[in-house]
């Protein structure tokens, strides 16, 4: 007995020197208390953001273990603060290329901020003017990624369908979302979406090729029917094709994006329901142009779309054109059927204040004027890890009620924070 | 007139002779001994023009004479996690790609951007670009002594394969070991640009470059920076230098 209490130990202790004793470990993340103000009356916007953001990553050999975990709390109600556990996942290296399983957020295009391609996540519309994986929210998933020379695949599987967060039922959101009555959801049948990226380097030109099978981010009424309310509601089945590519010609840098995407309402119809059938074609896309002066100012600027070419559909009375909202693409191309934004960075005192601007024009109608949206950015380091941010967000619609600018003028507000990095 | 015509030979023929020894120079340089690979630590101290300093610290590897190199920014914690990737091509463009943590990307960047400085630092990432041997013509200066250590002073004319934002630099090379100990950058208006001293060390046999000073005469910024935990011949494999490689906590 002793004698194999003693085989335990010694093999706990080999164990521990060979697996817990190698564990790497590293940490990093921010505390970053911000107000954002309304400047029509100076009241603050009472909306949810995240207070702390932590990365912690255990390592061992080509195995990590990743996650990301954030600390979200409102002004008005600090005892509501809640932890977020937003990725977690395990990262394995081989030789061959990469696999993950866990908790994930994915990134796929290669345009900045606007990626029709890029429809792995869903969004945290709480988030979605702040910048990169900020705005969206982890899947269940795994993806294997192989590297073949100047190719590099990437296959994904998502275990289960995740739609956006919405601010439902929140006063200082201008536009007023209520929840959908659990009753009123269809449920999907088969959850799981499943994408293949191809990444091909050849001459200085780096292009991909994107296949996606998914289902809508955010809910759409589907079905009339004779109960209250009188309408389900569910999401769509999208399969979408992309094609990015970057090219670099002289002082220009283009990166381009475009998704083409079939849309169908691929619920069965029941015996009490009367079905709006859908089977839409769009094509997203984004050019993006980017130049660095020789004053050190980056200057870019993105073209984007959304354009529906064919729409089929039945219990509608209307054309389906005029009234489709995609379910997924571009956030920004669900509201608006053209863009065009200009941004410019600068950095000053050895990269201590950064300078950054925005603009973003409504271009639906390009003979009449239907609004922008305008962002300056400022950020300090006044002392080695602490910084402090200026930002001002200004909305402007036109006299058009429906637009979606009009519509958010009242989210114009100025955000004052102070950022710790550690 | 017969002096004047023996000086002009002699000056003509000391002119090919210095030009020829100024390539040749170059050539030894460039033959010297190197490490297969390196591993180390750097930590750079960025002091501006009123005196105000911020240090920054990196882990790199080196590969190849430097043609490959891949970079994790350890410090400051803002800079934490985002990663560089350079590969070197002689008959394309380079390859530079940074790995943006708050993005989950990896962004490919113009390898014509080599004027931009790296990490705001007074480095250049041309300045981190080794150069290559025929995209540059080299004049043999002349010879100096100073603080008892002798030196070639040699000019480096960028030809426009090389892409460079310098119109020359000029290297004080010591005649001992051939190491690299100042180098003076000149812009495109041939104005003084930069000022770089190297300090080394013997390391496995190799004198190993341990300190730079960088200094921009023209905005009076200057960078110190100092090399640590140097490994020489590690026997660094090619795979590390690939893109999954960026997203990794360095442990090499």
């Amino acid at each position: 007995m002793r004698k194999s209490q003693l085989l335990i130990l010694i093999s706990i202790v080999i164990l521990l020197q060979n697996s817990v004793f190698a564990l790497g470990f590293s940490y990093s993340g921010e505390i970053n208390p911000s107000l954002k103000y309304q400047p029509s009356d100076g009241t603050l916007l009472e909306l949810p953001f995240r207070i702390s953001n932590i990365d912690l990553n255990i390592y061992h050999g080509n195995f990590e273990l990743q996650s990301k975990v954030a600390l979200e709390t409102r002004w008005e109600d600090l005892d509501e603060t809640k932890i977020q556990l937003r990725e977690l996942y395990l990262h394995w290296y081989p030789k061959f290329g990469e696999v993950k399983i866990g908790k994930i957020i994915h990134a796929w295009g290669y345009a900045d901020q606007n990626n029709p391609t890029d429809n792995l996540n869903p969004y945290n519309f709480y988030y979605l003017f702040d910048t990169g994986i900020e705005r969206k929210i982890g899947s269940l998933s795994g993806s294997i990624s192989v590297n073949l020379g100047n190719m590099n695949v990437e296959g994904i599987f998502i275990a289960e369908h995740n739609s956006n967060k919405l601010p439902y039922n929140e006063n200082d959101f201008p536009i007023e979302i209520n929840e959908p009555s659990k009753d009123a959801m269809l449920e999907l049948e088969n959850p799981y979406e499943y994408g293949i990226r191809l990444k091909h380097n050849i001459f200085d030109f780096d292009y991909s090729i994107s296949y996606f099978h998914c289902y809508d981010r955010s809910p759409t009424i589907l079905e009339e029917v004779l109960t209250i309310p009188p309408y389900n509601l569910g999401y769509r089945k999208n399969d979408m094709i992309g094609l990015d590519f970057i090219k670099f010609l002289g002082d220009f840098t283009i990166r381009t994006e475009s998704a083409y995407f079939f849309t169908t309402n691929q619920y069965n119809k029941s015996n009490f329901s009367s079905k709006f059938e859908q089977d839409v074609q769009y094509l997203q896309y984004v050019i993006q142009l980017e130049y660095n002066t020789p004053i050190d100012v980056k200057l870019t600027t993105q073209f984007m779309g959304n354009y529906i070419v064919s729409a089929d559909g039945s219990g509608f009375n209307t054309d389906l054109k005029n009234i489709f909202v995609p379910g997924v693409g571009v956030p920004f191309l669900s509201f608006v059927d053209r863009g065009i934004s200009f941004g410019a960075n600068v950095f000053f005192f050895d990269d201590r204040l950064k300078l950054e601007t925005f603009t973003l024009f409504n271009i639906e109608q390009f003979d009449e004027y239907s609004g922008q949206m305008i962002a300056l950015n400022s950020s300090y380091y006044f002392l080695q890890n602490f910084e402090v941010e200026l930002s001002y967000l200004w909305i402007v619609g036109n006299d058009d009620e429906n637009n979606f600018l009009t519509k958010m003028e009242d989210f114009s507000h100025l955000s004052v924070g102070l950022k710790y990095n550690f | 007139m017969k002096i004047k015509k023996i000086l002009l030979i002699i000056f003509v023929y000391s002119t090919f002779i210095f030009a020829m020894s100024g390539l040749e120079l170059a050539k030894k340089i460039d033959n010297k001994k190197k490490p297969k690979d390196s591993k180390s630590n750097t930590t750079m101290v960025l002091t501006n023009k009123s005196g105000k300093q911020q240090s920054k610290t990196i882990r790199s590897i080196q590969k190849d004479d430097n043609k490959k190199q891949i970079i994790w920014f350890l410090s400051p914690a803002r800079d934490k996690g985002v990663a560089f990737l350079k590969i070197e091509h002689k008959n394309k463009d380079d390859e530079m790609c940074l790995w943006l943590p708050a993005f989950k990307k990896i962004r490919r960047i113009r390898s014509s951007d080599k004027s931009d400085n790296f990490m705001g630092s007074d480095m250049s990432y041309e300045d981190m670009t080794t150069r290559d041997l025929d995209e540059y013509k080299y004049e043999l200066l002349r010879e100096e002594t100073l603080n008892d250590t002798d030196l070639y002073v040699l000019k480096n004319i960028p030809l426009p394969k090389a892409k460079s934002t310098y119109s020359y630099i000029i290297s004080w090379v010591n005649k001992n070991n051939l190491t690299i100990v100042k180098e003076k950058f000149f812009d495109q208006n041939d104005k003084l640009y930069k000022i770089k001293t190297v300090k080394y060390e013997k390391i496995d046999d190799y004198d190993t470059p341990t300190e730079f000073f960088m200094e921009d005469v023209q905005n009076g910024h200057n960078t110190k920076i100092t090399i640590t935990n140097v490994e020489l011949d590690t026997e660094v494999k090619d795979y590390l230098f690939q893109e999954k490689n960026l997203k990794r906590a360095p442990r090499w």
